[in-house]
């Protein structure tokens, strides 16, 4: 092997690092999956197949608000132009776990879907509003409340009286605490983030050796490291900020970042393994600002259908 | 007594001026994070498997509930039809007495037994629900209509519970046959074996789509 130049080596082993930093990441990195055919989540009326007049869905997305102010359930109306073939049962719950109605800790989400085009219409109900409204209550509102309005084709009203009725029928089940009216968006998840942290931990420590900030540097590194396993085991990015920083200042202060770099690899420790929990699913808490947005709730498959 | 830093200084050499030093320290840590992740997974996805399992048969039960109920009704209106109210009642008590436990989930005939019987009961209650067609009267009525009502729920929520187990198992059952997964089952859960998955019988395929539209 010829003789290359120390610049032309380093230059290698860091695009080999970059390289295995990289590979090693990828599986972390978030898979971009189609959204598939159904509809976002734009408000609390979603009304795809047009069958509200602008003036009478933002009064309902008002009362809807309201009633979530209150008690902290989440009604979400929607309706679909076209179902692509799928019974009305699986799609609304397909629809009502994307969209996470309700809250994580309560599950009390609604979803009234309207299928104009196949003639059928369903009430989903989250798993904690399944005593207060129950079945064979979402099959008489449909039945009594709502087909009745659709026969004579008066969507507007139907899906009024519907919401009317479901408000009724769960108003005073749960009490609206400080965290749940918020409606903050839930759980993004930590994925998108290791392999920025991952750079990150590498990277940092280069820049600051090549601003000549070598002590820092040498600290950089194992604070990184550190940093990053504290944000892994706990979830949060923040805690593992605050790890980051404390052994960054530990460092530091006890100048063991100093002379010669004996910090990092000299004196790394008989491995072991880091039982950190396999790259799927961190729930990160991060806010989400603005906007209404699903609370996590979770679904089972209750509700009643009708069709006409 | 050599100082800390020299005790700990790597000794210079030709290597240590090539392989800068945190570089290694990155390949070390990719390769422990790969190779130490999944540890967990395997209890993890047990666990959520049992959980799931516990849901269906939650919801098997409860429709199991709903029929002495149902059928008492339907006598009411239709205490002619014995045939298939018998039907439906001693399809309800074999369900009944069957036995389940996790364990059976990894016993490929104890499974099947028992979705053999939950796919009779399916397939007598479609029966009663055809001929109840055939009685107006039965048919409006209001407690029979929300008894139908909890019924379709039911049946949704069994389908839901199912679906949702299929994944749970899907999941635990991968996790076992690939890497790394494979070798800490091989390493330290000796005892774990896949687990059974529902298949899909004829009896859920037929589908009576009762219309109560008037």
């Amino acid at each position: 092997m010829t003789l290359r130049s120390p610049e032309t080596l380093r230059r290698g082993w860091r695009l080999l690092v970059v390289l295995s930093v990289l590979s090693a990441v990828m599986p972390w990195a978030p898979s971009a999956f189609a959204q598939g055919e159904l509809p976002a989540l734009t408000g609390r009326v979603v009304d795809s197949a047009g069958l509200l007049d602008p003036a009478r869905e933002a009064t309902l997305s008002d009362r809807l608000a309201e009633h979530e102010a209150a008690g902290g359930d989440q009604l979400v109306v929607a309706t679909v132009a076209s179902l692509d073939g799928r019974d009305i049962a699986s799609y609304a719950i397909e629809l009502a776990r994307q969209w996470r109605i309700g809250t994580a800790e309560n599950d009390n989400g609604v979803l009234l879907l309207v299928a104009p085009n196949e003639r059928e219409v369903r009430i989903e109900i989250g798993r904690g509003l399944e005593g207060a409204l129950t079945d064979a209550r979402a099959g008489l509102i449909i039945r009594s409340e709502i087909l009745p309005a659709f026969r004579d084709g008066d969507y507007a009203a139907g899906i009024e009286r519907g919401v009317r009725a479901i408000i009724d029928s769960i108003a005073g089940e749960y009490v609206a605490s400080e965290a749940t009216t918020r409606g903050t968006s839930r759980a993004d998840s930590l994925d998108a983030y290791v392999p920025l942290l991952f750079i990150g931990m590498i990277g940092v420590p280069q820049l600051l050796r090549r601003a000549g900030l070598r002590r820092a540097a040498n600290g950089a590194f194992p604070a990184g490291f550190v940093g990053l396993f504290a944000t892994l085991a706990s979830g949060t990015l923040w805690i593992g900020l605050a790890a980051a920083i404390a052994m960054f200042t530990l460092l530091l202060v006890t100048g063991a970042g100093g002379g010669g770099g004996g910090g990092a690899s000299g004196r790394r420790r008989g491995g072991g393994f880091i039982g950190v929990p396999g790259g799927g699913g961190f729930g990160g808490g991060f806010g989400g600002g603005g906007g209404f947005s699903g609370g996590g709730g979770g679904f089972g498959g209750g509700g009643a259908s009708g069709s006409w | 007594m050599r100082s800390e830093s020299q005790r700990f200084a790597r000794p210079s050499s030709t290597l240590s001026r090539r392989v800068p030093r945190h570089a290694f320290a990155a390949l070390v840590l990719c390769t422990v994070l790969l190779g130490g992740c999944g540890i967990n997974n395997i209890p993890t996805y047990d666990e959520a498997t049992n959980a799931a399992w516990s849901e269906v048969q939650n919801q098997y039960t409860r429709r199991a509930d709903l029929v002495p109920n149902l059928v008492e009704t339907v006598k009411g209106f239709a205490a002619q039809e014995r045939d298939v109210l018998t039907q439906v009642t001693e399809a309800r008590a074999r369900v009944s007495q069957m036995n389940v436990s996790p364990d059976m989930l990894s016993d490929p005939a104890a499974f099947e037994q028992f979705q053999q019987a939950q796919g009779e009961l399916s397939g007598a209650l479609s029966r009663l629900l055809v001929t109840v067609e055939a009685y107006p009267d039965l048919k409006s009525n209001q407690n029979f209509l929300a008894l139908q009502d909890q019924l379709e729920g039911t049946e949704n929520r069994i389908a839901v519970a199912r679906g949702d187990y299929v994944e749970a198992v899907r999941r635990y059952n991968t996790e076992l046959r690939t890497i790394p997964g494979r070798w800490w089952a091989a390493f330290m859960y000796r005892d774990m074996e896949p687990k059974q998955n529902f298949q899909a019988d004829a009896a859920d395929t037929v589908n009576p789509s009762v219309d109560f539209s008037n």
